[in-house]
């Protein structure tokens, strides 16, 4: 929901004119297909394409995340698909994604989606509303 | 709904503006996978949005 409704007008207004940057955490905490998709999210960023790929995969998350969705949206953000193979099936970053599951529930994280701005966690009631904020903090910063 | 709404969100303007102020909670941000890597934007920008999210 953050993803398709709330992070493209965001990056568009925020991003990409300075204003802020955006940072994805992962959260995994729908199943192992849930863990899988982030585990091959950290692979997608060793070949520095974490974004493409995070785009792909949610334009397939309503066909659920199997291997060959998981697959197929590597082969979408351009990655070497050997390479990626290899990452994922060597559970490379499994270490460091529970330990970044264990850091967000010490933040109080306990759903998705979970959103701080500057710290400080923010509502997703509409998208507009959170824009609404956005701005509101950015005229603060003199922005 | 609606009047809640208005309770909550001068407060909450309120504490996210004390936040950008006081440079937010950055440090309470986790670091086991290096943040860089999945972020878009530039570093100086003053507002940063962190978004935990399930891809499922």
């Amino acid at each position: 929901m953050f993803a398709t409704q709330f992070e493209p007008p965001f990056v568009e207004e925020f991003v990409q004119t300075g204003i802020a940057r955006f940072t994805f955490r992962h959260f995994p905490h729908l199943g192992p297909a849930s863990e899988e998709a982030a585990l091959a999210a950290e692979c997608a960023a060793d070949q520095a394409a974490f974004f493409p790929y995070h785009d792909a995969l949610f334009e397939r998350q309503a066909q659920g995340l199997s291997r060959a969705e998981v697959d197929g949206a590597a082969r979408a953000a351009g990655l070497d698909l050997e390479l990626f193979s290899d990452c994922l099936d060597s559970r490379i970053h499994q270490d460091a994604l529970a330990a970044e599951i264990e850091e967000a529930r010490r933040l109080g994280v306990a759903s998705t989606p979970f959103v701080l701005v500057n710290g400080v966690r923010v509502p997703l009631s509409t998208a507009e509303e959170f824009l609404a904020l956005l701005r509101a903090l950015a005229a603060q910063a003199g922005n | 709904m609606g009047r809640r709404r208005l309770a909550w969100g001068p407060l909450l303007l309120v504490c996210l503006l004390a936040a950008a102020c006081n440079g937010g909670a950055e440090s309470e941000e986790p670091a086991a996978i290096p943040t860089a890597r999945n972020t878009l934007g530039s570093a100086e920008a003053p507002l940063h949005v962190v978004h935990w999210g399930d891809f499922q």
